[in-house]
């Protein structure tokens, strides 16, 4: 039940940017993306995948990400020492 | 007090003003040259501009002022070197018979500044990729080298002063001089790891912080306000009182036509208007108009301010075309915009401004003779023959005895942490005790209040198994 955001760099499709300094053009390869990774109970997770789908449509032709899901096993809150699934 | 005392008081308040305006420009080259390369340097080149002017200031104390303006022949002082009180406080007398108007003191404290922003130029081609204590051998090395040029044009009796060569404040003395010993340094050192690709195309290696560059740019600017009309040395030059006022407008003139300039042919020639080629254009029309500002009507200082500026536009790549990497822009705004204010001046010069400076003839545009200008290529000529081969031929020897570059590892690290022992922004690259990253970052600034331990309650291993 909670969210974890890494910040990272890469790129998919689009390939970098290119941009100018002195004349001479920058290109930067990877670009500065976010990592998601949501834990949640089965009964949530088809509404988190469609939300985060939402709010990560641009409209433009690429750099808009993706997102998946797989399950995850031996799951224990730190706190309590529950095993949660 | 007498009228003469008077005089000498007013002059020595304006010097030594105008010696503290160009004391700060330190400032405004430590945040140009720190702005215009990576942050993992910062330090290092912020910090080496409080070290290059100790050093040339000893070494002006001891030898370069009496080498520059101590009593002599016409290529060198022979007298005042590491001179005391006596001397110093002494108006007009041996050893600095060059000083009629202020105190030695007063002319030491104003040459100082200059021999040290003359050596601020030539580690901005050198940046990001020398070692440390080569700062302390050649900076000692190059003011020697600066004194000996600044006495051939601007002491009494100097050779090529008594050729009537017009260089008011210093195009060629201080900024052609400091840029010939950077394109030395950048040609022993060779490009930084990443400059050139394979295919010899240059990359970009954007500064980190372009407002830094923008505000030393502006203290630079500010500084001139020293370095220029305070060239005049007093308050009165050839009879006109507050002659230094009309040099002061000169200065900006030519500096605003530059940074507009500037910033214009970039947006035509380089596609985008590059607020470090504005900022270069800005310098380069200073140092183009330091030569003139005493000799030319207010409309060739826009004229030589904007030519300066497109100079150094074009130049810059131009300079990386050859292969040389000068991450600052030093061997195009200094060296090649100091040749054209030098020749401008030749040009440019009034017939009545120089009788009024005293020195040297009216331009070619005035007088039709082409005199004053041969008299600039030549110092032009002597100045690239003596201060290039001395430069290159020092810095060869210290690379061939010691190296002057630093390993490439040390490059790559940066020479913060690697030279210094910490970064100039240390939270960027490791977790620092209550800073970028820890629990004072997190929780929007808010740390958590101390909580007491609660018991461990840990599952036993029989129940995780079962």
């Amino acid at each position: 039940m909670g969210v974890t955001v890494i910040e990272a760099i890469g790129h998919g499709r689009e390939r970098g940017v290119t941009h100018e300094y002195r004349g001479r053009t920058f290109e930067s390869r990877f670009l500065p993306k976010a990592l998601l990774t949501f834990v949640v109970e089965d009964a949530l997770a088809e509404r988190v995948v469609a939300a985060v789908a939402d709010a990560g449509r641009t409209g433009h032709s690429s750099g808009d990400g993706m997102c998946w899901g797989s399950t995850v096993s031996n799951v224990v809150h730190h706190r309590t020492g529950k095993r949660l699934g | 007090m007498t009228h003469h005392q008077l005089l000498i008081a007013a002059n020595t308040i304006w010097v030594v003003v105008a010696a503290v305006l160009v004391m700060f420009m330190q400032a405004g080259f430590a945040f140009l040259e720190a702005g215009l390369t990576r942050m993992k340097n910062a330090a290092h080149i912020a910090g080496k501009n409080v070290l290059i002017f100790g050093v040339a200031s000893l070494v002006y104390w001891l030898v370069g002022f009496g080498l520059a303006f101590g009593d002599g022949n016409g290529f060198l002082g022979t007298n005042g070197f590491a001179p005391s009180f006596g001397a110093l406080l002494a108006v007009g007398k041996a050893p600095y018979t060059a000083f009629v108007g202020i105190p030695g003191a007063a002319g030491w404290l104003f040459e100082v500044v200059f021999a040290g922003v003359s050596l601020a130029i030539v580690w901005g081609a050198m940046a990001e990729r020398a070692k440390l204590w080569v700062y302390f051998a050649f900076g000692a090395i190059f003011t020697v080298v600066y004194s000996l040029v600044s006495h051939w044009i601007w002491a009494p009796g100097g050779w090529l002063q008594r050729f009537g060569m017009q260089d008011f404040a210093g195009s060629t003395v201080v900024h052609y001089q400091g840029a010939l010993a950077a394109l030395a340094g950048a040609l022993l050192l060779g490009p930084r790891i990443g400059k050139f690709g394979h295919d010899g195309r240059a990359n970009a290696i954007p500064g980190h912080n372009m407002p830094y560059a923008v505000l030393g740019t502006l203290i630079l600017w500010f500084g001139w306000f020293g370095f220029n009309p305070g060239s005049t040395l007093g308050v009165a030059t050839g009879g006109r009182v507050g002659f230094f006022g009309y040099v002061a407008l000169t200065t900006n003139l030519a500096a605003a036509a530059g940074g507009v300039g500037g910033i214009c042919v970039a947006w035509l020639v380089l596609r985008k208007p590059d607020v470090s080629m504005m900022l270069n254009g800005v310098l380069a029309a200073l140092v183009a108009v330091t030569a003139a500002c005493g000799f030319v009507a207010p409309w060739a200082a826009v004229a030589i301010g904007f030519v300066a500026a497109a100079i150094a536009v074009v130049a810059v790549p131009l300079v990386e075309r050859l292969g040389i990497d000068d991450p600052i822009g030093a061997v195009a705004v200094h060296g090649l915009a100091g040749i054209w204010g030098t020749l401008a001046t030749g040009l440019l010069a009034v017939p009545a401004l120089a009788a009024t400076v005293g020195v040297g003839q009216g331009g070619l545009l005035y007088t039709g003779s082409p005199y004053q200008l041969g008299v600039q290529a030549l110092g032009l000529v002597a100045v690239a023959a003596f201060t290039f081969s001395a430069s290159y031929g020092s810095l060869w020897t210290l690379n061939r005895l010691w190296g002057i570059r630093v390993e490439s590892h040390v490059e790559t690290a940066g020479l913060d942490v690697a030279e210094h022992g910490m970064w100039g922004y240390p939270e960027f690259y490791i977790p620092v005790p209550g800073g970028y990253g820890t629990e004072s970052h997190g929780h929007l600034g808010v740390a958590h209040r101390p909580v007491p331990l609660p018991e461990p309650r840990l599952v036993p291993a029989a129940d995780a198994a079962g």
